[in-house]
C-alpha cells in the first residue's frame, strides 16, 4: 500500500480576473521508504502541489481532489497539525526565510521533541546533539548556543534537516532543499538525506528543476509542465528512454561535461503556467513533434506520459 | 591582441580576504570562466574589472590602458564602460521596473553615443533583434517580460555599447533550464558575430564547459587551477577542482559526503 496518494488534485487561486488555476489533475503515489522526484520549471506547480498535501497552500486558494496518507484521508485542522509535527517533514529551499531568527538553534531543534515527543529539555538537548552528529555537523552542544545568522547557508539546511528528522517522520517533503547550496554542499546534503532514508526507512518527495539530481537520487520520476504531470517513469527509463518530448527536451538542453556542442538543442518559447496554456496539449506551441490535433484536445495522463504521439515517437534521452 | 591583465589582485575588507593574488589575462575574443563556490572571491573579481569595487592590491589593465585608482572624470568612466560591460544573475532586480525595455537600451545608446531621435529608435529596434526580441518588446516594463526576456534586455542593454569585454556574472544561474540553453546560445552567436571577450563568472561546471575556453577555478580567494577549460574537466589536476567536478550531478552520479562540517 503507498504511504501517499494524491488524486486528481487540482489548485487554483484568485486573480484579478477570476480564478487561476495553477495545478490540475495531479496523480501521485509515494510508496513507503520511496524517494520520488517531482520536476518541473518555474510555473510548473511543482512546490503547490506537495504544499496542498500539508494544507500549505496559498490564502483564498481553491484545492479540490484527495490526498490520501497512509490509508487514511488526509485529516484537517488539529489532527493534520499532527500529522505535520509528526508523520510528514517538509524542508525548505531558502532554510533562512524558514527559521526564527531570534531563537536559538538548540531552542529549534528542540521545541519539536519536547512539545511533540514529551522529551525533557535534558534529553532533547541531547539527542539535538546527536541528530546533528548524524547531518555532518560538529561540536553540537556550540551550534546549539549559537543563532541562526552565525551558521552558513549549507550548515542552516543541515540544521533544519537534523529538526526534520527529530520526529521520524514517514515521509519528507524536500522543496528544492539543495538549490541555494553549493555543489559540494549539495552532493553531502543529498548524500545524508540519502543515508537517512535508507537507516530510517523514510520516503522522501524531492521536488526540484533539477532533472539530473533528481534521476541520481530519486529511485521514480514525475515532470510537471503547466500544472499537470506530463510523464512519470522509473528515473533510470525516464532519463534514458523518455516518452513525453518535454522530459527529452529537458535532458538534451542542460550543457554537459563531457561534450560541448556548437549549439545546445533548446525548447523555443518558455514554460507556462496551467492557467496561461492554451486548450490542446500545453507543451504543443514549443514541441518540435507537435500535430494539428495536439492543439485542440488536452493528452490524458497514462500513468505513464500525457502525450498522443509518446507511443509512435522514440525520443533521446541523457545517454 | 590582449585586453584585460589582471596581475596580483588583492582585496580586503577589514581582516577579511576576499581575493589574494590573482592574476589571468583575457585575450581579444577569449572567453575566460571563473569558477568558484560562495564565498570564493568570484564575484569580487567582476566587481572589480567593472570599477565598482577598488583593488587593495594589483593591478587592472584594459585594452592597454590601466584601470587607476581613484576619483576619475565621467568623461573618463564613459570610456571605460565602453570598454566593459556586465550582465548580473538576477533579471528580476538587476532593471528598473519602472523602465521600459526600449528606454533601458536607449538610455545606455544616448549616453554614449548622439544619435538622432530616428537612429536611437532604429538602433534599439536592432538591437532588442539581436538578442531574439522584437520591437513590441521595447514599450514593455520589466514585469510584463519572462525571466529569460528580461536577461536578454540586459544583455542588449550590455552590448549596446559595442564593448570589447562582456562581464556575465552567474548570468544564466537564475533561468529556467530550457531558458538557459536559449541564453547559452544566444552568447554563443554574440560572440560569433564580433570580436567581443567574456569573463563568464559562474559556479556551474557544465555551462562552463559550454560557453569558454579557458577557466581558473577559485577557492577562498585565490586561484588553484588554471588552463583550458576542456583539459581542466577532464583531467584536473588539484583536489579542490575534483571534488567540485565529483560534486555535479550526471548519469550514475552518487552523492558523497565529503567531509565534517565545522
Amino acid at each position: 500500500m503507498s504511504l501517499l496518494t494524491i488524486e486528481g488534485l487540482a489548485l487554483a487561486v484568485p486573480g484579478a480576473d477570476g480564478w487561476k488555476t495553477l495545478v490540475e489533475e495531479v496523480d501521485l503515489t509515494i510508496g513507503r521508504g520511496e524517494a520520488v522526484g517531482l520536476v518541473g520549471e518555474s510555473g510548473s506547480g511543482k512546490s503547490m502541489t506537495a504544499r496542498a498535501v500539508l494544507g500549505l497552500t496559498p490564502p483564498g486558494a481553491r484545492v479540490s481532489g484527495r490526498v490520501l496518507f497512509d490509508g487514511a484521508p488526509m485529516p484537517s485542522g488539529r489532527a493534520l497539525r499532527e500529522v505535520r509535527a509528526r508523520r510528514i517533514a517538509m524542508i525548505f529551499q531558502d532554510p533562512r526565510a524558514h527559521v526564527n531568527p531570534v531563537r536559538s538553534v538548540g531552542d529549534f531543534l528542540t521545541e519539536a521533541m519536547i512539545g511533540v515527543l514529551g522529551l525533557s529539555a535534558r534529553e532533547a538537548g541531547a539527542r539535538a546533539v546527536a541528530l546533528l552528529d548524524e547531518v555532518g555537523v560538529d561540536d553540537g552542544a556550540r551550534r546549539l548556543r549559537q543563532y541562526p545568522h552565525e551558521l552558513s547557508g549549507g550548515l542552516l539546511q543541515r540544521v533544519m534537516i537534523a529538526s526534520a528528522l527529530a520526529v521520524e517522520p514517514d515521509l519528507i517533503l524536500a522543496d528544492e532543499p539543495t538549490t541555494a547550496l553549493d555543489v559540494t554542499t549539495q552532493s553531502e546534503v543529498m548524500a545524508i538525506l540519502g543515508e537517512l532514508r535508507r537507516e530510517h526507512g523514510m520516503a522522501m518527495l524531492l521536488i526540484t528543476h533539477d532533472l539530473e539530481l533528481a534521476a541520481a537520487t530519486c529511485e521514480r520520476l514525475a515532470v510537471m509542465y503547466a500544472g499537470r504531470i506530463v510523464e512519470s517513469q522509473p528515473a533510470a527509463a525516464l532519463a534514458g528512454r523518455p516518452l513525453h518530448p518535454y522530459t527529452s527536451g529537458l535532458l538534451l538542453s542542460r550543457p554537459r561535461l563531457e561534450r560541448v556542442s556548437d549549439r545546445l538543442p533548446v525548447i523555443p518559447g518558455r514554460p507556462v503556467a496551467a492557467y496561461e496554456a492554451d486548450p490542446g496539449c500545453a507543451f504543443a506551441p514549443r514541441c518540435a513533434h507537435a500535430l494539428p490535433a495536439c492543439a485542440e484536445a488536452r493528452p490524458a495522463f497514462d500513468g505513464a506520459a500525457a502525450c498522443f504521439r509518446s507511443a509512435e515517437l522514440t525520443l533521446q534521452g541523457d545517454s | 591582441m590582449t585586453v584585460i591583465t589582471a596581475e596580483g589582485l588583492h582585496k580586503t575588507y577589514g581582516e577579511a580576504v576576499a581575493v589574494r593574488d590573482v592574476s589571468f589575462t583575457v585575450e581579444e575574443g577569449e572567453s575566460l570562466a571563473v569558477v568558484g563556490e560562495s564565498g570564493s572571491g568570484k564575484t569580487t573579481i567582476a566587481r572589480m574589472l567593472l570599477g565598482l569595487e577598488m583593488p587593495t592590491g594589483g593591478s587592472i589593465t584594459v585594452c592597454g590602458r590601466p584601470r587607476t585608482p581613484g576619483r576619475v572624470s565621467s568623461k573618463e568612466r564613459r570610456r571605460r564602460a565602453r570598454e566593459i560591460q556586465i550582465v548580473f544573475q538576477d533579471p528580476y532586480s538587476s532593471l528598473d521596473k519602472l523602465q521600459r525595455a526600449g528606454d533601458v537600451i536607449g538610455t545606455s545608446l544616448s549616453l554614449h553615443f548622439s544619435l538622432t531621435p530616428a537612429d536611437l529608435r532604429r538602433r534599439t529596434v536592432e538591437l532588442l533583434e539581436s538578442v531574439g526580441l522584437g520591437e513590441r518588446h521595447a514599450d514593455m516594463l520589466p514585469r510584463q517580460l519572462s525571466g529569460g526576456q528580461r536577461q536578454r534586455v540586459a544583455i542588449a542593454r550590455a552590448i549596446a555599447v559595442q564593448p570589447r569585454v562582456l562581464v556575465l556574472d552567474e548570468a544564466v544561474a537564475a533561468l529556467d533550464v530550457s531558458i538557459q540553453a536559449q541564453i547559452l546560445n544566444l552568447l554563443a552567436d554574440i560572440r560569433e558575430r564580433g570580436e567581443i571577450s567574456y569573463v563568464f563568472i559562474s559556479h556551474d561546471l557544465a555551462v562552463v564547459n559550454q560557453i569558454s575556453d579557458t577557466a581558473i577555478v577559485m577557492h577562498r580567494g585565490e586561484v588553484v587551477e588554471r588552463g583550458p577549460t576542456a583539459d581542466l574537466l577532464r583531467a584536473p589536476a588539484e583536489p579542490y577542482t575534483r571534488a567540485l567536478l565529483a560534486a555535479v550531478p550526471r548519469p550514475g552520479w552518487t552523492p558523497t559526503r565529503r567531509e565534517r562540517s565545522s
